[in-house]
């Protein structure tokens, strides 16, 4: 993602930093604006458009049913594709995306692999050889800067977004089972609760300052990146005035410059990352339980204009 | 922002979310449907409306029914739908609306009513109207809004209802909804004003008696009797037990012999057949239904009964006491059933002795009904003023019908057209229902009729487009490039007498280095035929002309049939040669194929192309060319056999009909002449050297015919039979069957070794037809030729693979060119079913026919006493052939052999001195009783008590 910024420029933007300012205003814990869209790929078993700032994705659902010896040890996981648009930025003509795409998902399936995350997926174990494999495919549109943490939220708002009919197994000879259709499969449809979905925060330093979601110039000047991901807790309201260290767990922390951090700034770091996650995932959940509770109508979502021939 | 460009009367486009099962995994699917304004509501009158409307709705009916004293018309729900169809058809039935989202719940649910209801709505003759309510703004009900389908179907019934009552207004007409039952009324009610039931609207007409009185009677079919048949099993089950192993699945097929029994077959190449014996395990199966077959445990298993029983003979008393029992709703078991139980349990001990039972199944449910409209009689009723009897079909593999017409009465006697409509537990005989009467029984051109039909044959006159296609008369030949002249050579066609449609004619000059040069000449039909033409799409459907007594279905109009393409002699004809150059020993040196004109110098007969061979005196070209072609014709026939080519026999008569009645004065045995396998075996050699020409230029698009070796199984009976007079039939190869059957020779008795020979044709499997690219090479042997490649190409006027065959040599030659059709793999697949199809139906109608003239000929005699032979001993009866007539029948002994000596079976007859094929004496004459003629049979010598039952078990 080499966009060619000059020297000049660079050192506009990280004087800036240094001292608390961003060029386009920002704080430097603010985040860009994120707008996020349920049910937008009707055919997929859910989806969602998460924008954050300029970036875009478009993240889908997909079950497959597979099959395995013995689905009662079997850790059900949920599986990443990521593809990038050649238009995403301008220097993504052609395959040089991949590398991009490619980073991402590899980040999203390792904050997933962990038995805390979305235990909901169990219900996927349809019977002893059979389960659904949840697959999530997200397309980056538009990329302009911190594409993991706006992957992060979309997969968490596909998910929440996902209905699914549970087949009806049948018994077949040696234990297999194969699926139907059950009656009535409209009513039938169900979903998972994806409070405890990851949600990742890259935290971007420059010297001393930590800053969170960096746009496509930033990210030419940042020092070292810090991936973490966290597993929030389910918000129990009694438990809300409690402390708020012990209510969630990391699934991921990567560093992915060669960098290194003294003990105590990195304790600086965590904290600040933890922090800005649990805001985000707070946020989220909140437009996803607005969504639950008033899925917008489509022709209200989109007025029509008619056009006669003649 | 949604933009819509549109240019016709859609309202709204709707996303109506469902799921469906995709392979393994469970999908959502998203359809998009378009609301439109502009669809008709159905009504003639209608001004807000403007498309066309066919049948549409003009009710003037305020007087009709009390129910609903105004103008209406009516909606039925989907029960009142399925179980009143039939009233759409009434004529007070009328201004019906037909809901498209009902119609299309029964095209998944009960294809065969919304089938129906598609025919009455095509009909056009009543005013009804197809209301487009899924599509139509203002009726859309969307299905994601309900649990369940039925209450989706309801809801939707309610919404298009009110949209037409709103929709009418102005013009006062009222939909009134028509139900069956006071529930669903009661139901409709809470949301609908206008609902009646099928009873109160009917019975409100006042003078429509015989209305009221189907519809009573429908309504009281409801409730059940007593179960007969066991019930079939659920889908769900049914998968499960496949999927297990524990139930097979495959087509039925009914015993020839005992219409009581039937197998089962399934697994690879059908190798593995389970038994079944009885009414209650066939559990209301049908010939042909694809069924699902369950295992009996070991001990309840058994074997054949070795028991003649046909449907004819057995059924008369059954038949009452059955329909009586049913109409009498007895809860005692049917004297049928206690009838059958005996000769089973008798049959059983016997069997056990000396073999080893059979797997023996029952069927379970039935996946796929094999039924079809049904040719037959009509029975007279049990009830001197019953509206309900049975129908007897000609297929004899077809139980009786029941069939229930008010007007029942008048139909008595009738040869008609039946449908099956269900076959409920609690009835002896599948329901159907009359669609059609051809004429009266024994009126000959309603029998005629019958056999056409029955067999599916194309048999009405050719339409406009047709004939449109023939060439313009005169006809004059007008050269081409490619035709060779071949005016000069000295052609001659031998064929039967009286026959019209000649295709073929042959030539032979001996040659001065001592080979000769041999010419087959066959008519150039696909000059004329020219593919894609409205005569080509007939002809590839008719695929082959039928041959009946006394009258021929042709494949191709009568100018070309008999005259353009028939080789006539002296007349100037296209044709399409092959000519060889054979050596003396007949090995063809040379074969060249060209289109060619030809004037034949004769048409003979074989009697008459005999005649002139014979004498020695005639020294004309033609004699010696007939005397050339039979010398090598003769090496060729020897050489065949070397070859292990089969010598089959078959009955072959003839009738002497009179052309102005069309009654047959005489019957004859065909006769055998030299001059008619003399044609045969250049017609062979010519069919032989086509298929190689055209396999090696068409690899993958030949059009070939194959004979397959039969299983091993299939002999059975010929080996058992030869075994009984003690020679050895080895019917491992072509060639060792034709020699065992060569020596199967008894001195005393001529007659068996061609009756060995038919035994053997009843072994063989039928040749059909195939292109080569969807075959093994290995597979394509023609067995009972002894031809590793085979194909048809001797006879385009009254065959369909000829002409594909033709038109695949004449572009390899270069002649023509090769339609696009003819290297389009799924058209030809499709074409050789149809053919092969064909083929058989034809060959079936032809011995229909004869059996039919047969008849004809018997009601005039009185007890004539005739030769006949044995061909089968079971123990109950024989199964005699009289070669005189072709006919075979069943002869019953009156004491049952088995219940009284049951452990010594084939000893019995010895005493009675009746040994397979042996001669007997046999009084034939035609009885008729109830209605039904059969041709009874009696053995005169050696005396037996016996009875006789009318049997073609031959034929199918």
């Amino acid at each position: 993602m080499d966009i060619d910024l000059s020297e000049t420029e660079k050192v506009y933007t990280v004087d800036g930093i240094h001292q608390g300012l961003r060029a386009d205003g920002r704080s430097l814990m603010d985040f860009r604006p994120v707008i996020v869209e349920f049910d937008v790929l009707p055919n997929t078993h859910g989806s969602a458009r998460v924008r954050v700032g300029g970036t875009d994705l478009l993240a889908a659902v997909k079950l497959s049913m597979r099959q395995v010896k013995d689905t009662t040890d079997f850790s059900n996981r949920v599986d990443f594709y990521v593809t990038c648009s050649a238009v995403a930025s301008p220097n993504f003509a052609g395959k040089q995306g991949d590398e991009c795409a490619h980073r991402v998902a590899s980040m999203l399936r390792k904050a997933y692999r962990n038995d805390l995350i979305i235990p909901e997926l169990n219900k996927l174990k349809l019977s002893n050889d059979r389960y659904f494999q949840t697959k999530v495919d997200i397309l980056i549109l538009k990329y302009d800067g911190n594409a993991l943490d706006a992957a992060s939220m979309a997969a968490k708002a596909a998910l929440s977004d996902m209905k699914f009919v549970v087949p009806t197994m049948i018994a077949r000879d040696g234990g297999k089972t194969v699926p139907q259709l059950p009656d009535k499969a409209r009513s039938q449809v169900q979903g998972l609760d994806v409070a405890t979905a990851p949600v990742i925060v890259t935290l971007n330093t420059v010297g001393d300052s930590i800053f969170v979601d960096a746009d496509l110039h930033e990210e030419q000047c940042v020092g070292s990146v810090v991936h973490v991901g966290i597993i929030p807790q389910e918000d129990q309201p009694d438990k809300m005035e409690t402390d708020d260290d012990e209510d969630c767990y990391i699934t991921l922390l990567k560093n992915t410059r060669p960098q290194t951090f003294h003990q105590e700034k990195f304790n600086d770091l965590l904290g600040a990352g933890v922090e800005a996650a649990k805001e985000l995932n707070r946020a989220i959940m909140q437009r996803i339980e607005e969504h639950r509770r008033e899925p917008v109508k489509k022709s209200m979502m989109h007025p029509r204009l008619e056009t006669f021939m003649r | 922002m949604e933009l819509n460009v549109i240019d016709s009367g859609i309202s709204r486009r709707i996303l109506v979310h469902d799921w469906f099962l995709d392979d393994d995994n469970i999908v959502p699917r998203v359809v998009e449907q378009y609301l439109r304004t502009d669809l008709p509501c159905g009504l003639k009158d209608c001004k807000s409306c403007t498309l066309p409307k066919y049948s549409a709705l003009e009710p003037r009916n305020e007087a009709l029914a009390k129910v609903a004293p105004f103008k209406h018309t009516i909606i039925m729900d989907i029960p009142t739908m399925t179980r009143f169809v039939d009233l759409l058809e009434d004529d007070h039935i009328d201004n019906a609306v037909i809901i498209q989202t009902h119609w299309e719940h029964l095209s998944t649910t009960n294809p065969q009513i919304a089938r129906k209801i598609d025919k009455i709505l095509k009909g056009g003759e009543k005013h009804l109207a197809f209301l487009m309510n899924d599509m139509m703004e203002g009726t859309f009900v969307n299905p994601e809004d309900f649990e369940s389908k039925e209450e989706e179907l309801h809801h939707k019934l309610i919404v298009a209802a009110g949209f037409l009552k709103k929709h009418w207004e102005s013009l006062d007409i009222k939909p009134v909804i028509v139900v069956s039952t006071d529930e669903a009324k009661e139901a409709f009610l809470k949301d609908y004003e206008f609902v009646t039931t099928v009873g109160e609207y009917v019975d409100s007409m006042g003078d429509k008696a015989d209305l009221a009185l189907r519809i009573q009677y429908l309504l009281k079919q409801e409730d059940t009797g007593p179960s007969i048949y066991p019930e079939y099993l659920q889908l769900n089950d049914v998968d499960q037990g496949l999927a297990a192993g524990k139930y097979q699945k495959g087509a039925f097929r009914v015993s020839p012999e005992n219409y009581l029994e039937a197998t089962v077959s399934f697994g690879v190449d059908y190798a593995e057949s389970w038994f079944i014996q009885g009414r209650v395990s066939m559990n209301r199966a049908c010939q042909g239904d694809i069924v699902v077959v369950e295992l009996l445990p070991k001990d309840q298993w058994t074997l054949p009964e070795k028991v003649l029983r046909m449907r004819e003979a057995d059924e008369e008393m059954e038949e009452e006491s059955a329909y009586m029992a049913e109409t009498a709703a007895e809860t005692a078991e049917p004297a049928s059933k206690k009838a059958k139980k005996t000769p089973k349990a008798a049959a059983k001990p016997a069997a056990d002795d000396e073999f080893q039972p059979l797997p023996t199944a029952r069927v379970v449910a039935v996946l796929k009904r094999n039924w079809r409209d049904y040719c037959g009689l009509m029975l007279p009723s049990f009830q001197a003023d019953g509206t309900d009897g049975l129908f007897s079909a000609f297929d004899k593999s077809i139980p009786r019908i029941r069939v229930e017409d008010p007007l029942y009465q008048e139909i008595v006697g009738k040869i008609v057209v039946v449908a099956i409509d269900d076959w409920p537990v609690d009835s002896h005989y599948p329901r159907g229902h009359l669609i059609q009467i051809i004429g009266n029984n024994g009126d000959q051109a309603a029998e005629e009729k019958m056999v056409l039909m029955e067999h599916d044959i194309r048999y009405e006159p050719f339409n406009a487009n047709v004939l449109a296609c023939l060439p313009k008369m005169p006809w004059v030949p007008n050269p081409e490039s490619f035709r060779k002249d071949l005016t000069h050579l000295d052609i001659c066609s031998v064929d039967p007498e009286g026959c019209t449609d000649i295709d073929d004619a042959l030539h032979c000059v001996k040659n001065a280095d001592g080979t000769y040069e041999v010419g087959v000449h066959i008519a150039d039909v696909t000059h004329f035929l020219r593919p894609g033409t409205a005569m080509d799409n007939e002809a590839s459907l008719r695929s082959t002309s039928v041959y009946l007594c006394g009258r021929r279905i042709d494949m191709l109009p009568d100018l070309l049939s008999s005259n353009l393409c028939s080789l006539r002699g002296g007349e100037v004809r296209y044709a399409f040669s092959v000519v060889w150059q054979l050596n003396e020993d007949s090995d063809v040196i040379k074969a060249e194929f060209h289109k060619s004109v030809i004037k034949s110098r004769a048409a003979l007969t074989y009697q008459k192309a005999q005649e002139m061979i014979d004498d020695k005196k005639a020294k004309d070209s033609i004699s010696e060319s007939l005397r050339g072609l039979l010398h090598l014709s003769k090496k060729l026939k020897a050489k065949r056999f070397r070859d292990g080519a089969l010598s089959l026999a078959s009955s072959e008569i003839r009738f002497d009909i009179d052309p102005d009645t069309g009654t047959p004065l005489a019957v004859q045995e065909k006769k055998h002449l030299p001059t008619m396998s003399m044609v045969e075996e250049f017609m062979l050699l010519a069919n032989v050297s086509v298929a190689k020409r055209i396999y090696e230029e068409y690899p993958d698009f030949a059009v070939l015919r194959r004979h397959p070796i039969p299983p091993k199984e299939q002999y059975e009976p010929l080996v058992r039979a030869a075994d009984a007079l003690g020679f050895k039939i080895d019917p491992s190869t072509g060639k060792t069957l034709a020699d065992s059957l060569d020596k199967a020779v008894d001195p005393s008795n001529p007659v068996v070794n061609r009756m060995l020979r038919m035994l053997a044709t009843r072994c063989m499997t039928q040749a059909v037809y195939f292109i080569s690219s969807t075959m093994t090479p290995d597979k394509f042997l023609h067995f009972g030729l002894a031809a590793p490649l085979y194909t048809h190409f001797t006879s385009p006027i009254r065959r369909y693979a000829d002409v594909m065959v033709h038109r695949l040599l004449a572009s390899a030659i270069g002649a023509d060119e090769l339609h696009k059709e003819m290297l389009n793999k799924i058209w030809l697949i499709k074409q050789s079913d149809i053919m092969n199809y064909r083929h058989k139906k034809a060959q079936y109608a032809s011995r229909a026919s004869i059996l039919l003239h047969t008849y004809l000929m018997i009601k005039g005699l009185e007890n004539e006493v005739l030769e006949a032979f044995i061909v089968n001993i079971r123990k109950n009866g024989i199964q005699v052939q009289i070669p005189k007539y072709g006919l075979e029948s069943i002869i019953f002994f009156t004491k049952s052999f088995s219940k009284e000596r049951r452990n010594e079976d084939f000893v019995d007859y010895a005493k009675l001195n009746i040994r397979p094929f042996q001669k007997v004496k046999v009084s034939v004459s035609m009885v008729e009783k109830n209605l039904r003629r059969r041709v009874e049979v009696k053995l005169i010598e050696p005396k037996v008590d016996c009875v006789s039952a009318d049997a073609d078990v031959a034929a199918y």
